[in-house]
């Protein structure tokens, strides 16, 4: 069989030519928006890459675990495939396109050249290796994918919690959007490094910029201020409004001792009254 | 092992914790702060653990019943200057220790003392 | 020809036990993970729960298993490529009768706030435990760097 194999990857290299066209022609035949978008020539040379490893990698044993180089090495081209599509917004459906349209332009080289005895074989193999180069480029598709998701959500977490110094020992951190769990720890801490770097004692925490007050967002409002009172600093709420109070005593959210305020001129007001402080007459 | 230096300036008696308590230490200087109250007669206690940076359940609690039994010497409690890490540890472990007064640091605690002792002082004496 | 290339530094991991026998141990434990911790490039906040996490679990050793047990620590990695630290806390003590009630916040037989091992699992990535009646429990903790 494995001669067999090497015959079958001879007869591939010696028809490279044919197959890339063959290929070339089904790609833009087939996902003719992913062309217009890479390009002939970029197209080109993933193709050419992609088939020399094919070469390679045919006639080895398919047990052959994925430590072998020339494995690694295709993974660093389908990286390079995948990172380049992911950056460009093609569909994922796509890219299953472009690896599996070489069948379409290997399996004729075979049914041209090779016996009728040896052919269902050749192509079972032939299938297989492409199958599993699709699975490869899908699983490297998807590692990139969520290593640019995780980066945009760690970007996204640091400027999503901003210190305003408003006054004197008073800080102030405008919440925006949703209060889950991470970000509140990512909020506790910001506002516990503010609190100790200015030595703040008072920090306001206006939630006007978030859309829904519910009995989890509550908890986790609670649990900042007890953080805060931990420290040794008081927490106000600014940012009530009517809807706001409403829903909560439906709710029947207890707030317990945590300071709250419609506006943030009048949670500043108590800030300042708090900290001893008055803004001239 | 070290042991914990208990100070008494004017009204008030101030612990600053600066090692690593093991669970018998903590237990020598809750007995030790109770006998100082004791022999003193003071009105507010502040507990430094700035330079403290595990507080546990058992710390944290005995930190809590401390000022319990503080208070029911007559004596007001204040706890300054914890870290931020231990704060969000505690919070995590869902220890919120609320019956605990609390300040930055020794400045804040100090006042905060004052106005608790010479609320309760003005209470009495109605 | 296998390559090894990949993963470089093959098991390098550190393993340090310690047994825990009295309170004095729990600081020991704790100084420990904490370097270790910080050699690993664990920020002061993960520091912070991981230690406080082992001294509850080692605290648990000296009062509930009579002080009959050990604690091992040491790195480990994910196929991930992230390291992470990971400790064992074995006894040969009682064994735990229910899990799911010791496991509960505020469940204690000690008189004490019930917070040991609810607590300890809250402050760490992932939290294992094993208990059998009469031969011990065995807690594992792992904390992954970011």
């Amino acid at each position: 069989m494995a001669s067999e194999k090497k015959e079958i990857a001879a007869l591939l290299s010696k028809y490279q030519e044919e197959i890339l066209d063959a290929w070339h022609r089904q790609l833009i035949v087939r996902s003719n928006s992913l062309m217009e978008i890479i390009g002939l020539t970029e197209a080109k040379s993933f193709t050419q890459g992609i088939l020399e490893h094919f070469i390679t990698l045919f006639p080895l044993a398919e047990t052959e675990n994925d430590e072998n180089k020339s494995y690694r090495e295709i993974d660093d081209l389908f990286s390079d495939l995948s990172g380049k599509m992911t950056s460009q917004n093609i569909s994922p459906s796509e890219i299953a396109v472009f690896i599996f349209s070489m069948k379409e332009a290997v399996f004729p080289i075979l049914q041209k050249y090779i016996d009728n005895k040896d052919l269902s074989g050749a192509i079972i193999s032939a299938g297989r290796l492409i199958d599993r180069f699709a699975v490869n480029t899908f699983e490297i598709y998807l590692n990139t994918r969520e290593k640019i998701i995780s980066e945009q959500q760690r970007a996204f977490m640091e400027i999503s919690v901003p210190v305003v110094r408003v006054w004197h020992r008073i800080i102030m951190i405008p919440l925006i959007g949703m209060l889950d769990s991470e970000r509140t720890q990512l909020m506790m801490e910001v506002m516990l490094t503010a609190l100790e770097d200015t030595q703040s004692k008072v920090a306001i925490l206006d939630i006007s910029g978030i859309p829904v007050v519910d009995t989890l967002v509550a908890r986790h409002l609670i649990t900042a201020a007890s953080a805060a009172k931990l420290m040794g600093a008081e927490c106000i709420i600014t940012g009530v409004r009517s809807r706001i109070a409403q829903t909560l005593v439906q709710l029947g959210v207890d707030l317990g001792d945590v300071v709250t305020r419609t506006t943030m001129s009048d949670g500043l007001q108590l800030a300042l009254e708090l900290t001893g402080q008055k803004i001239g007459e | 092992m070290g042991e914990v230096t208990i100070l008494k300036i004017g009204k008030n008696l101030i612990v600053p914790i600066q090692i690593e308590l093991h669970d018998q230490s903590a237990r020598k200087l809750q007995r030790d702060i109770l006998n100082y109250i004791e022999k003193t007669g003071a009105q507010g206690l502040l507990i430094d653990v700035s330079a403290v940076s595990i507080i546990d359940s058992f710390l944290g609690r005995l930190l809590v019943e401390t000022a319990k039994m503080a208070k029911l010497m007559g004596t007001e409690t204040v706890l300054v200057g914890m870290k931020k890490e231990v704060v969000l540890t505690l919070i995590h472990l869902g220890l919120t220790m609320k019956n605990l007064h609390t300040a930055l640091n020794i400045e804040d605690g100090l006042a905060l003392l004052k106005s608790l002792t010479g609320r309760t002082y003005e209470k009495n004496r109605k | 020809m296998k390559k090894t290339e990949n993963n470089k530094n093959p098991s390098r991991a550190e393993v340090w036990e310690q047994e825990i026998s009295i309170y004095e141990d729990i600081i020991l434990a704790r100084q420990k993970v904490k370097v270790m911790m910080q050699e690993m490039g664990f920020s002061v906040l993960a520091q912070t729960r991981i230690v406080t996490a082992v001294s509850e679990l080692a605290r648990n050793i000296v009062i509930h298993a009579g002080g009959k047990g050990r604690m091992s620590v040491c790195e480990v990695s994910k196929t991930g490529k992230r390291g992470g630290l990971k400790c064992i806390f074995e006894d040969r003590g009682p064994g735990i009768e229910n899990i799911e009630k010791a496991m509960q916040s505020g469940f204690s037989t000690s008189n004490s706030l019930g917070l040991g091992l609810s607590g300890a699992k809250k402050l760490c990535n992932e939290f294992y435990i094993e208990s059998f009646l009469g031969k011990g429990t065995t807690v594992t903790i792992i904390e992954w760097l970011p």
